[in-house]
């Protein structure tokens, strides 16, 4: 549906009275206003091509909003209309105060999530984990780190998404499924897009995934292999040399394997957290051997990870600071980057800081071994949480409620710029919580 | 402390420095400089402040036209050299005496990523080229229709705020097949940007390969080959550098020597290095490092190359880096060069420079970098000018070994009337960092609809972060 089409429509249905809001109330006062071109932040795909019609604060109706991110919206809708009641600035300063109580004196504090947030909060973040000589990660560190390892081992053919629109013919999904974590990948960039070279979108590229049986994306693949993980490496590996090898078979394997070889331009689109390093290397030697080989074929891997909207700004931001893009333990020497697993670092930490919720959307149910340790979060959901956790600071959803710089997974960096015209409530961004809390510490 | 930049500022007086400025002929004679509202100013009397430079040469403050930091993918680089993370890459320049930095490489795609990064710096200013995309251009060049890809150029720097353009590869040579009747030859794709109607996106700049020397001797002056050092591997790559600067040819070295050298490539060739990326260009942008050694050929021939640079030859010296070569790099091939100047020239003083040498070397690093980047205001020393200047602490008997350490380290430097650094510290002196633009709109309302925009994922307002649409 166009904009033009959704504003008709949309004018229509508030004439004749029948406009719904999105919690479902009939809404049909006037002080309509169309907000266009807005950047989602709900997964890293950043679409920014979101419409939403507002009234008196409100959103009443929004266009090309995918499943996670019109969740997203609402869930924090509804978090904004219980702060209009809940949310006072002395109980703020008294979490605060609180936070900064427990930061002080549970050392070395894991922060973690920082994914989840806008640039500038990165930053504060990484500012006060530095000051504390905490450790700084995101919830998918231990996939950032196998990928980066591996991608210097091997040398690393990326591409924006742009370039991936504009020429892949053969698209693989190793591992990933896009229909569950970035629900527009497929219709903006990687598969029914139409592209510079591919003109006819999903009729110009065959599309392929690795996965288990019965996932989402099954059902549009031209070949889907549904191998058990430890048959991985021998796909790829027989993928690499153009022929099944010993121990290995699949009724898909021939027309994947024909597919790459008559397609010029091949993307691969991993989950570096649900595949081996052993079948990662191998992917990466296939790219590496076949770009090197002078001909016209190009093979580019991007990963695609199961993790917040801003990972790449983490990594960004991450790099600058410490040299490594999966965050730092600032607790041992200044920047030294974490060879850990997640059980071992969450045991080391003295308390919890969850710059996002835990188990919401892709971030993930905490270590058992920080179970009992105190914990902060910092929530633009749920306040009623607050009971089960030692302090959590309501603030607000970036791209909602603030503006803030997200990067896309290819790097390119959006602002999302909120909704002007949403009641504030006595909300402050993650960034404003972060310096507040520093400024007390320090 | 240093005053803000405002109306009013500060007035400082630089006070018997011997100057250095080709653009007047100043040859370090001692002088004393006037600072106010900014700019170098006319004499005048009871200075806020006034800075003794015991005869210390002053120059204009650096301009580096070839830095190469805000690419996509480059977090990726700097992540797998293992280092501690780059620091501040803008303090780093600052410690050498420079006030600006221009990188040559952006796409539309890219603009918002690099504009965003080049932001983020401090005490330097920065600025951009943005790259032309032959396949959007394919039917205009073949129809050697130049004027029109004149106005398309224009209004692509204004849309991505970039201070000119940029050719990464002059010729398109499509991967598929059935595209093979839309290449482009070299030749061609020079004629039509020979042509473009409008002097003010001159010079277009242009990666610089083994070979594009030869396919730019026609028309030279059109063109600024950006990494000229590539040429230089072989005696006769010397040979051809020196006879396209004869011609009026514009270009700078984009080479560090002594450390890891970064080098990019735009060309259809297998990519060899830790990173390569497809970033809207017809062909992947690979990244790699190589380490040049003195004593190797090519050193000998930058050198030779800088020693040759004739007064009117549009040579910049530039250093590419993944930090901008701000390790020993860039101080040492300075510092090499000043003392090669002195020898060649049979020099008899004590120590290991002449005025000879700083005044070539403020052409090099001052002057024709401001030139050509359109900097008109930048690189001299002239009243009227930004008063951007460094004093480096080179005393004439200065031994060869510390050299290179001084001018790794400014004594004093003047951004924009703000003194930054001082006696070798810097200061608490804060001095806003622009990334230079155009003047003009950048909405780009006049290319929506046509091939430019039709293939770029981002809609058009979104093309920027903070700062394009400002």
């Amino acid at each position: 549906m166009s904009v033009e089409k959704f504003t008709r429509q949309f004018l229509q249905a508030d004439e004749e009275g029948r406009l719904e809001t999105q919690d479902g109330s009939l809404a049909s006062e006037s002080g309509v206003e169309g907000l266009e071109s807005r950047v989602c932040c709900g997964c890293s795909c950043l679409c920014d091509d979101i419409s939403y019609q507002m009234r008196q604060g409100q959103v009443v109706r929004s266009l090309n909003l995918c499943q996670v991110g019109r969740k997203r919206l609402q869930d924090a809708s509804a978090a904004r209309q219980g702060a209009d009641s809940g949310l006072t600035e002395g109980l703020l300063e008294d979490s605060l105060d609180k936070a900064a109580q427990i930061l002080r004196t549970h050392g070395p504090v894991l922060f973690v999530g920082a994914e989840f947030l806008d640039e500038e909060a990165q930053q504060a973040s990484v500012r006060l984990a530095k000051a504390l000589g905490g450790i700084w990660v995101p919830w998918a560190f231990e996939a950032v780190r196998r990928f980066h390892q591996v991608a210097c081992k091997m040398g690393w053919a990326a591409a924006l998404l742009d370039d991936v629109r504009d020429h892949a013919e053969v698209v693989i999904f190793w591992r990933c499924d896009p229909l569950v974590t970035h629900h527009r990948h497929l219709s903006r960039y990687s598969f029914f897009a139409r592209g510079r070279f591919t003109e006819r979108g999903h009729h110009d590229r065959t599309l392929a995934a690795v996965g288990e049986k019965g996932c989402r994306i099954e059902r549009l693949c031209k070949q889907f292999l549904d191998v058990p993980p430890d048959q991985d490496r021998a796909l790829a590996e027989s993928l690499r040399r153009g022929r099944a090898q010993e121990g290995f078979a699949h009724r898909d394997f021939d027309g994947i394997r024909k597919a790459c070889e008559q397609g010029v331009y091949i993307a691969i689109f991993v989950d570096p957290e649900a595949v081996d390093p052993g079948t990662l290397e191998t992917i990466f030697l296939w790219a590496a051997e076949t770009n090197q080989a002078g001909g016209s074929r190009r093979v580019v891997i991007l990963p695609l990870y199961r993790t917040g909207p801003n990972l790449e700004g983490f990594c960004q931001v991450s790099t600058a600071a410490c040299g490594a893009p999966w965050g730092a333990d600032f607790s041992e020497a200044a920047g030294r980057s974490i060879q850990r697993d997640w059980q071992e670092l969450a045991a080391q930490g003295g308390c919890v800081f969850l710059l996002y919720p835990a188990g919401r959307e892709e971030s993930r149910p905490l270590p058992a071994t920080i179970a009992g340790k105190p914990s902060i979060v910092l929530d633009p959901f749920s306040p009623s949480r607050a009971d089960l956790l030692d302090v959590t600071i309501q603030v607000e959803l970036g791209g909602l409620g603030a503006e803030g710089v997200f990067f896309r997974a290819d790097g390119v960096p959006l602002r999302a710029s909120g909704l002007p015209g949403l009641p504030r409530f006595g909300l402050k961004s993650a960034a404003e919580v972060l310096e507040s809390l520093f400024t007390r510490i320090l | 402390m240093g005053k803000p930049v405002g109306p009013e500022g500060e007035k400082i007086l630089v006070h018997a420095a011997a100057a250095y400025d080709p653009s007047q002929g100043w040859k370090g004679e001692v002088r004393d400089l006037f600072v106010a509202r900014g700019r170098l100013s006319e004499p005048f009397p009871d200075p806020d402040r006034t800075i003794d430079a015991e005869g210390r040469p002053v120059l204009a403050g650096g301009i580096e036209p070839h830095g190469l930091f805000a690419c996509p993918g480059l977090a990726f680089l700097e992540g797998c050299s293992g280092s501690e993370g780059r620091g501040d890459i803008g303090e780093g320049y600052a410690r050498m005496g420079y006030v600006h930095v221009h990188q040559p490489l952006a796409t539309l795609v890219t603009a918002g990523l690099v504009r965003h990064r080049l932001k983020g710096l401090s005490y330097v200013d920065a600025s951009y080229s943005v790259a032309l995309d032959l396949r959007d251009l394919g039917g205009l060049v073949r129809a050697g229709r130049g004027p029109e890809i004149g106005r398309v150029a224009r209004e692509l720097v204004r849309v991505t705020g970039g201070l000119g353009i940029f050719l990464a590869c002059p010729f398109l040579k499509h991967r598929q097949r059935h595209y093979i009747q839309k290449n482009l030859t070299t030749k061609k794709v020079l004629a039509a940007l020979s042509d473009l109607g409008d002097e003010g996106l001159y010079p277009v700049r242009i990666l610089g390969y083994p070979g594009l020397l030869d396919e730019l001797a026609e028309r030279p002056g059109k063109f600024h080959v950006c990494g000229l050092g590539r040429v230089l591997e072989t005696h006769d790559g010397l040979e051809k550098c020196a006879a396209f600067l004869d011609r009026g040819g514009r270009a700078d070295l984009g080479l560090a020597v002594g450390e890891e050298e970064f080098v990019i490539s735009c060309l259809p060739e297998p990519a060899a290095g830790p990173l390569s990326v497809d970033m809207g260009l017809p062909f992947p942008v690979s990244f790699s490092f190589r380490r040049i050694c003195p004593g190797e050929s090519i050193f000998e021939n930058v050198l030779s190359l800088l020693c040759r640079a004739e007064p009117d030859w549009r040579l910049s010296l530039s250093v590419s880096g993944l930090t901008g070569g701000l390790g020993k790099g860039r101080p040492e091939l300075l510092a090499r060069f000043l003392c090669e100047l002195h020898r060649t020239r049979g020099g008899d003083r004590p120590g290991c420079w002449d005025a000879e040498g700083l005044y070539a070397l403020a052409r090099l690093t001052r002057l024709e970098p401001a030139r050509s980047l359109g900097l008109e205001d930048m690189g001299h020393l002239r009243v009227g000018a930004r008063a951007c200047l460094v004093v480096y602490d080179l005393r004439p008997d200065i031994r060869e070994d510390r050299l290179a350490e001084a001018l790794a380290e400014c004594w004093c430097l003047v951004k924009d009337g703000v003194v930054i650094r001082e006696e070798g510290t810097f200061t608490d002196g804060r001095v806003p960092c622009r990334v230079v633009s155009p003047p003009g709109r950048m909405d780009g309302v006049e290319l929506r609809g046509t091939d430019l925009f039709e293939n770029a994922t981002l809609r058009m307002e979104n093309l920027g972060v903070a700062g394009i649409g400002e």
